[in-house]
């Protein structure tokens, strides 16, 4: 009972930390960012490589990689998606079309002696390398960081919305488009700072849950389907709604795990999914422009 | 691991990338007759298939530098036709698979096909093109569904241009029973929990496992399915140290395996890892759980994977396949097709010539020393496994110890004994 | 000099087009030759095709079929109805299922069961999508993405229509002339009913249900109703494909969900111009042997061909067929401003 409580919490977090630059990215600017998962590996791998292959310091490589990966959220927007905006078809198929040239573009090989991330090698440290024994079970302190980790996150998002320029901006492009643009909000430049944010926090997810297990290119589809996953059913754009679907989702499959066994967690997640949809499309919490954008 | 070293950096941001090309074929122009084309379907992007290309490059490069394959009194080079079957990729069609191979046949018109696919439901459903086009192939790397051969034994005729080289998961399994069965004898353990991938091969496999350890006298304490690619394994093995097993089966395929291994040291979970595990099996295995992965002790399939002396050639063939690759040989794949290149080899030099029939009846009896001993197929064109190195060829279990693979099972091969970690030695 | 900023381009229709939209089409060979030669170049084009390469591409050219209907029911759904289908695989797995297990167990022959499969296929796939079709835009696009991987795990997980290893020695169809030519002449049929449809009543329903499904509700029209016919439509062109496929190779297994079936029909789609119903159809025709050819490359050629789609998309969102009916039926000219 403890350990699916505790395994649960990790799990809800960990599902929130990969939906939150997500539906932050579509709550703001209504732009579903399919390459989502594509940029969460690619920053896997980059930090990965500036490790081993150049030496750096751990904190250094993880750094330079949001940092990229956040740049990338920009040029994205910038490069490709600036000329999509109010098309959603082609905003999903461009965004997804970029995901799998980063992703399909990590396997590569034989180009220029790289031979592509294929296979389990790619393994990024801990940070700390410790165990606590905590009513009867070991808890490693990655799980325990990765719970910290989500929290502080949400909680330096809440208040980066709340308390700066930027962020207020933010929301005011999301609350209503028209009069933020009115009051001197570029639209375009909140949109491009959405993305790079939301990129970086794809990353930041991505150094916090990848040293639990290793980073393939595989896993990248399975990090879009499960910031979709949660974000369909907390309601896009909608954050409280994403963070109370992350735990749904999150104990949803540990239970069913341990009663049914892990099989049916994949039919779990989508047929929780497929479940919302049919009763609530408008999500757990998402409210506004139901009748507009979903019947 | 170095080999995966990469200059990964150079690539970031390259959008627009060179065509590169990647080596096609392997036969030497200096010869003058007609080469043997042998059609190579082969998965480069897993690394079943990386290593089998390996096994099968090495394999023509030596034949050809000894002068080529003897067809009647011609003395003909091989020439590799390697073509990407893309199976073991996620989001690939089988026809897409069974696409390639029709090129080789319709197109690049091989003579033979030898290698993969590697996965099991593309190599069946392969089975009926070879018959179709009436082309022999013999399936070297992975494909070990019992499927394949009971399909053979269905309609012995129309499948008759199939043979495999590579193992069958049913010696497999009696070989890991017959393994913990030493261990039982040995340690005095009885009690055992087994974790597996949740796929239709690994459920069936491990069934089978369970029933006949079970006759042996062991207790099974607790079955732990994850999805394929789970990473995070903390209920299973609390269950299994809760559960007081000694031996931890497992039977797994994804490369999120490692991180069960780790999770597992992390834990000092007081089981013996045991099994069929795809993660492990690689050289880089101990790099990449940081030494976390010790005492794991893991099936390569193949003897020649590691240093042993079952046969004059086995070393031979790992230092050859060493100073080729600059890596040791991985695990399954490696050895059967390179091996199944000299099979072809002796096959057609007994038949004389390269057409299909003839091709089987000298495959059928082909009795060939090689690396992991004799090569004999069966009447359902499976090779024989077993552990007399004179009559059939041998499997290879391993217990990561200090870094190296060290092979102790079967017996004839061993080069070292079992070691337990040291939460589980007796106080 | 001027720059473009001075000049606008302006389009006329050439006189002949407009000649030829009414009964005029029939005054001269010439007007008739005008309406009629893209038509036989198409379709005199795909039948002369396979007699023109060998019998390995000819097979490129069977899967291709398969990709251009999935991209013709992509092409309707999307730009007629405005349900963004990302589930193509969905499709072609029902139809596929549907056809294996009928050869498998009943021991039909592929002639009743790739019929009855594109039929039953299509009324499962309907059924089961009939709960999202309240939804839009990115909702449906996300939730039938999902489908096929649901039915696959669901497969899996319950180890039923042989598991992960499928179903292999299915019976398969006569030769490769008959699969050419079958899956041929469903892509022109296919094509010449679709746009025959799309020009009926019940398209131009469709098509209001894209651009304002409440002002249609208000008519009094059931908008569920079409969208589930409109469903029903582009499956059975998917559940052809699938059924097809499973016979072509004689085999059936999870690989018919696989996500190559979702996308390149899509990147055709926006390739060969999406709207037109036939750029769709070339576009598969052209992407399947690109990314045949780049076979050698592995991975590169996925990479390639995701830079075809957003540079497309991106510069070119009109694609081919739209620029290539610019060309055929208007005059273009620059004009001062």
């Amino acid at each position: 009972m403890v350990d699916i409580l505790f395994y649960g919490t990790v799990n809800s977090v960990t599902f929130a930390l990969i939906a939150v630059g997500f539906t932050l990215v579509y709550g703001v600017s209504r732009l579903p960012n399919f390459a989502h998962g594509a940029i969460y590996v690619l920053v896997g791998f980059m930090t990965w490589s500036f490790v081993n292959d150049l030496n750096l310091n751990y904190l250094l490589a993880i750094l330079i990689s949001l940092c990229i990966s956040s740049l990338l959220g920009a040029a994205i927007y910038r490069l490709v998606l600036i000329r999509l905006r109010g098309l959603p078809t082609s905003e999903i198929i461009a965004s997804f079309a970029f995901g799998l040239i980063i992703l399909e573009g990590l396997r590569l090989q034989g180009i220029g002696g790289f031979k592509g991330f294929i296979g389990p090698f790619y393994v990024l440290p801990s940070f700390i390398d410790a165990k606590i024994r905590v009513a009867g079970m070991l808890i490693d302190a990655q799980r325990l960081i990765i719970i910290g980790g989500g929290l502080a996150v949400v909680i330096t998002l809440w208040l980066f919305t709340h308390y700066t320029k930027i962020g207020l901006s933010l929301r005011a492009i999301a609350q209503d488009e028209q009069a933020a643009m009115m009051l001197g909000v570029d639209s375009d430049r909140v949109a491009m700072i959405s993305l790079s944010i939301g990129s970086a926090l794809a990353g930041l997810a991505a150094v916090i849950i990848l040293p639990l297990g290793n980073v393939t290119a595989e896993a990248g589809y399975r990090v879009l389907i499960y910031a979709l996953a949660v974000c369909i059913i907390g309601g896009l754009g909608s954050w409280g709604g994403a963070i109370l679907a992350s735990f749904v989702l999150g104990f949803a499959m540990i239970v069913s795990t341990s009663l049914f066994g892990a099989v049916w967690e994949s039919v779990v997640l989508v047929g929780t999914i497929i479940l919302i949809l049919i009763f609530k499309p408008s999500g757990l919490l998402g409210k506004q422009k139901e009748l507009e954008e979903r019947v | 691991m170095d080999e995966s070293r990469r200059n990964f950096l150079k690539t970031i941001g390259i959008t627009a990338i060179g065509a590169g090309t990647i080596m096609t074929g392997i036969g030497k122009a200096h010869a003058q007759a007609k080469p043997i084309l042998v059609g190579c379907p082969v998965p480069r992007a897993s690394a079943y298939g990386q290593n089998g290309e390996r096994g099968l490059i090495l394999a023509a490069e030596e034949i050809n530098a000894a002068g080529g394959v003897k067809v009647g009194s011609v003395m003909r080079p091989l020439k590799l036709e390697i073509i990407d079957t893309r199976d073991e990729e996620p989001g690939v069609p089988t026809s897409e698979v069974l696409l390639a191979i029709e090129k080789l046949i319709l197109q690049k018109k091989a003579d033979v096909i030898v290698g993969g696919p590697c996965m099991s439901e593309c190599s069946i459903a392969a089975m009926d093109l070879y018959a179709r086009h009436k082309i022999v192939d013999i399936v070297s790397i992975g494909s070990y569904t019992p499927t394949w051969d009971q399909k053979v034994a269905k309609d012995p005729e129309k499948y008759k241009y199939s043979f495999r080289a590579s193992g069958s998961v049913k010696w497999y399994i009696k070989e890991g029973v017959d393994l913990l069965h030493g261990i039982k004898e040995n340690f005095g353990y009885n009690k055992m929990f087994i974790s597996i991938d949740d796929s239709l091969m690994c459920r069936a496999a491990s069934e089978i496992v369970k029933n006949m350890a079970v006759k042996d006298g062991w207790q099974i304490t607790g079955f732990d399915k994850h999805p394929i690619a789970a990473t995070d394994f903390s209920v299973a093995l609390s269950d299994c140290k809760k559960s007081g097993a000694q031996i931890l089966f497992i039977w797994a395929y994804a490369p999120e395996t490692s991180i069960l291994l780790r999770q597992w040291a992390d834990m000092e979970v007081p089981a013996l890892p045991i099994g069929f595990i795809g993660a492990a099996e690689d050289p880089g295995f101990w790099k990449q759980t940081k030494g976390k992965g010790a005492y794991t002790i893991v099936t390569l399939s193949e003897t020649g994977c590691t240093p042993s002396n079952v046969t004059p050639l086995t070393k031979k063939y790992y230092n050859a396949f060493q100073k080729k690759w600059g890596v040791p040989p991985r695990s399954t794949g490696c050895v059967s097709a390179y091996e199944s290149v000299y099979v072809l080899k002796d096959a057609v030099e007994r038949a004389g010539k390269l057409e299909a029939n003839a091709l089987i009846a000298a495959l059928e009896k082909t009795d060939l020393p090689a690396v992991r001993g004799t090569v004999r197929f069966d009447k359902n064109h499976q090779i024989i496994y077993g552990y007399n190195p004179k009559e059939s060829v041998l499997g290879n279990w391993v217990q990561w110890q200090d870094g190296d693979r060290i092979t102790i099972f079967p017996k004839e091969g061993a080069t070292g004994a079992i070691k337990m970690p040291p939460w589980m030695k007796k106080s | 000099m001027t720059t473009t900023e001075d000049k606008r381009q302006e389009r006329l229709d050439r006189g002949i087009k407009v000649r030829t939209e009414g009964l005029y089409a029939l005054t001269s060979w010439r007007e008739m030759g005008y309406l009629l030669a893209p038509r036989a170049f198409l379709i005199f084009g795909l039948l002369l095709l396979p007699l023109l390469v060998d019998s390995y591409w000819q097979r490129v050219l069977c899967i291709a079929g398969v990709y251009a209907l999935l991209a013709l029911s992509f092409d309707f759904l999307a730009e007629y109805v405005g349900l963004v289908c990302l589930g193509g695989a969905f499709f072609v797995g029902c139809g596929g299922y549907t056809a294996g297990l009928l050869n498998h167990y009943l021991g039909w022959s592929p002639f009743f069961t790739i019929p009855i499969a594109t039929v039953i296929g299509a009324v499962i796939s309907t059924l089961i999508l009939l709960p999202c079709l309240r939804l839009r835009g990115v909702y449906f696009a996300i939730v039938s993405f999902m489908f096929p991987l649901l039915i696959v795990n669901i497969i899996i997980a319950l180890n039923i229509f042989g598991g992960t290893e499928g179903i292999s020695a299915l019976a398969t169809l006569p030769n490769i002339w008959f699969d050419q030519y079958l899956i041929f002449a469903a892509v022109i049929i296919a094509l010449f009913v679709m746009r025959r449809l799309v020009n009926e009543d019940i398209g131009l329903i469709f098509r209001s249900i894209k651009d304002n499904d409440q002002a249609v509700r208000a008519s009094g029209i059931s908008i569920t109703l079409y969208k589930t016919k409109a469903v029903f439509i582009a499956s059975l062109m998917g559940c052809f494909g699938g059924a097809y496929l499973s016979h072509q190779y004689g085999w059936l297994g999870i690989s018919l969900f696989a996500m190559d079936f979702s996308i390149l029909p899509i990147a055709a789609t926006v390739m060969g111009g999406a709207g037109t119903l036939v750029g769709p159809v070339l576009g598969a025709f052209m992407l399947t042997p690109l990314s045949e050819a780049l076979r050698g490359f592995g991975q590169l050629r996925v990479v390639l061909y995701c830079l075809i789609l957003m540079g497309f998309i991106v510069y070119k969102p009109e694609g081919i067929m739209n620029y290539l009916q610019r060309k055929y039926h208007q005059f273009e000219h620059w004009k001062e401003v």
